[in-house]
């Protein structure tokens, strides 16, 4: 069969990549460019020339390619990507949120927009290197829970789920690792990234500063009395639940409650303020679409406590918790298990009021 | 596979090879007193000599370069200049303003000869023929405003040799080597009589104090034999032939109305990513290419298709003599396979 595999030059998707060719399968390496570090593209006067984001991602991703004698080449998504991954997520630090890039990715770019592309080079599947398993159309969790990336996956569709193969879904790291010395793949011993792509040191605060200028601006951190305590420096950098980094000095620990992007305030308080009894969720999409008043398993962040709760709405989503849980913080995704099962999910948008519950 | 990317490059001639064999695993430096030195000091001036009727320029205008990059540097790094839109980025990174064209790709003459046009300017470097569309400038009318002008007329016709004829009234000329059969890593520079532009590389006697460090012998004998194996030109027939299938399967020529190279095609079809097409091409055994690509490998969008106002990206075919129907048909036929799985 041929199939595209997305190569990122990272290990696990040229292990991906090795395993299928050595299935027999027809591998085609694609990797994505997504962004540019600096300027200068053509016709931008003297001394110009192009900077390309990643290259020595682009290039460990093409040795690797080059080693299991596949064809590859570089697909240039920067429109598509900053369309669908960028323009929202500084739209998402406006409104106070605590956004999930990764998952718009893949909801767009890789299992839409890459997909389509790999249906026109002529292959019957898309392959990548994430840690879920997929069949029938349904989305499972990695057979290695310390690994597992299925709370990113869940905006993809059921269509394209039929058409993708995760070939590590059923791995742990070290196994991949053992593939990729095996193999001798140049990437064998790459370190693991942990930042988001597109944003080199994790430095969110440059992004901002480029995309929403008129961000990047004092205001006041307050208790929940609204007691000024202290002064920050642009209320971006703040996620509910957060405690370090507030420079505040307070005789018992205090934490990020909610942030409140009108009055540029963030709020603090005790850590037993964080607790709360549910959620609303939008931007809903279903993998396979559970009833109202159904019991689920809820995760509110990537390597967060599977929470039991109850569906009381489907539109906009509304959980009630089985029990108080702990930092709810809007724009991150809640991802919906019925077992190892991915459901669906949606955007935090709110915590649910105690009262409410 | 069928190989229509000439205008990136072409395979090595028989004729260069041939020629450049007996120059490996020999001494050659052309400035060494001994007789290895003293012949190879012979052979390259008799490429030189083959270069120079090749272009219908002096032997002694003609000198050799690592390419046409460092002879467009070469011209452009000095003075204030004057370059079209669509030029080739070795040039068009020097530009001090920027020489509109219409939506065929022809240069704006009447922008040109306008009066003032050019002043403040030390020169004006315009492309024979265009790497991306094979649009060819009216060379002899913009000679003519350059001269009126009083500025100097640089023109990169690395795309023209073995297609259209060469006889160019400019003061200084860029050549490429692998355009036209011969090695890669070789150029030249034509430089009128009684014009000495500055040297990029210092620091040695060599192509008269032009260019200093050892000259590539074996590439320079290479690149003279390919230049004197060049034809005078080529027949559109083959290229015709591509262009008129793929029109019709909806496809839309870039620079159709302009005078063009008779090798080069470059065809959008509407609501398709040119780059997914040279993907799928390469896929199916066709070779070809869509706009200029990055140190990724990655297409970039096209600044010539842009500076025409051409909507879309363009699939490039560019053919050699070598060409045949057949290899044109199954060219078509790969290009209608792909489109129909498209979305």
């Amino acid at each position: 069969m041929r199939i595209v595999v997305a190569m990122s030059g990272g290990v696990d998707s040229s292990v991906a990549a090795a395993l299928l060719h050595e299935q027999g399968h027809e591998v085609i390496g694609v990797h994505m460019k997504l962004h540019d570090v600096g300027e200068g593209a053509p016709a931008s006067g003297a001394g110009g020339g192009s900077h390309c984001c990643g290259l020595d991602d682009a290039l460990d991703a093409r040795r690797v390619a080059d080693t299991l004698g596949v064809p590859f080449y570089v697909m240039n998504l920067r429109d598509a990507f900053k369309a669908a991954v960028m323009d929202d997520l500084a739209e998402s630090y406006v409104r106070g949120f605590t956004p999930n890039p990764c998952v718009q990715c893949n909801g767009v770019l890789k299992f839409q927009v890459l997909l389509a592309r790999a249906r026109a080079l002529g292959a019957e599947a898309l392959a990548t290197g994430h840690y879920a398993r997929t069949e029938a159309g349904r989305l499972y969790m990695a057979a290695d829970l310390d690994k597992d990336q299925s709370y990113f996956l869940w905006p993809v569709r059921p269509e394209a789920l039929a058409r993708t193969r995760f070939p590590l879904g059923g791995m742990t790291k070290p196994e991949v690792r053992a593939h990729a010395e095996r193999l001798g793949l140049a990437t064998a011993q790459k370190p693991e990234s942990m930042e988001v792509c597109f944003l080199p040191d994790d430095d969110h605060a440059r992004f901002i500063r480029e995309a929403r200028p008129e961000l990047d601006g004092v205001g006041d951190i307050v208790d929940e009395g609204g007691r000024v305590l202290g002064r920050h420096d642009g209320y971006f950098r703040y996620t509910v639940g957060q405690r370090r980094g507030l420079g505040i000095a307070a005789g018992s620990p205090i934490y990020v409650l909610r942030i409140e992007p009108d009055t540029r305030r963030v709020v603090v308080g005790p850590s037993e303020r964080l607790t709360e009894q549910g959620l609303v969720a939008a931007q809903v999409s279903w993998l396979r679409q559970p009833e109202p008043g159904e019991t689920v398993l809820a995760r509110i962040r990537h390597r967060g406590a599977l929470i039991p709760c109850t569906i009381e709405a489907m539109d906009p989503l509304s959980l009630r918790f089985h029990a108080p849980a702990r930092a709810v913080a809007p724009g991150q995704s809640v991802v919906l298990y019925a077992g190892d099962e991915v459901l669906g999910g949606g955007v935090i948008q709110r915590a649910r009021a105690a009262a409410a519950a | 596979m069928i190989y229509l990317d000439h205008n990136a490059t072409s395979p090595l001639c028989d004729a260069a090879l041939e020629a450049m064999m007996p120059w490996f695993g020999i001494p050659t430096n052309p400035f060494s007193a001994h007789r290895y030195g003293r012949a190879a000091a012979a052979a390259v001036d008799r490429a030189r000599g083959q270069v120079a009727a090749l272009a219908g320029w002096t032997r002694d205008g003609v000198y050799f370069t690592s390419g046409a990059t460092e002879a467009n540097n070469t011209v452009l790094s000095r003075g204030r200049w004057m370059v079209s839109a669509v030029e080739h980025p070795s040039v068009y990174v020097w530009a001090d303003a920027f020489l509109g064209v219409d939506e065929c790709g022809r240069v704006r003459l009447e922008e040109l000869a306008a009066p003032g046009a050019l002043d403040g300017f030390d020169g004006l470097s315009v492309m024979l023929a265009n790497n991306e569309t094979g649009v060819i400038a009216p060379i002899v009318e913009i000679a003519k405003i350059a001269r009126g002008a009083g500025v100097l007329l640089h023109v990169d016709a690395s795309q023209a040799p073995g297609r259209i004829p060469m006889r160019i009234a400019a003061d200084f000329v860029t050549l490429s080597a692998h355009k036209f059969g011969g090695p890669q890593g070789m150029g030249a520079l034509l430089v009128r009589a009684g014009l000495s532009p500055e040297p990029l590389l210092r620091g040695g006697p060599q192509e008269r104090g032009r260019r200093a460090g050892t000259p590539n012998v074996a590439g320079i004998v290479g690149m003279g034999a390919a230049a004197a194996a060049t034809f005078p030109a080529m027949s559109p027939a083959r290229r015709d032939r591509l262009e008129r299938a793929l029109v019709a399967i909806g496809g839309r020529v870039a620079g159709a109305g302009a005078d063009r190279l008779p090798n080069t095609t470059a065809v959008a079809f509407d609501g398709i990513e040119a780059a997914d097409l040279v993907m799928a091409l390469d896929l199916e055994g066709v070779a070809v290419s869509a706009g200029s690509a990055c140190s990724s490998g990655a297409a970039e969008p096209s600044h010539v298709l842009r500076a025409m106002g051409f909507a879309g990206s363009a699939v490039r075919f560019s053919l050699d003599a070598g060409t045949s129907d057949a290899d044109v048909d199954e060219a078509a036929a790969a290009v209608a396979r792909v489109l129909a799985r498209l979305p």
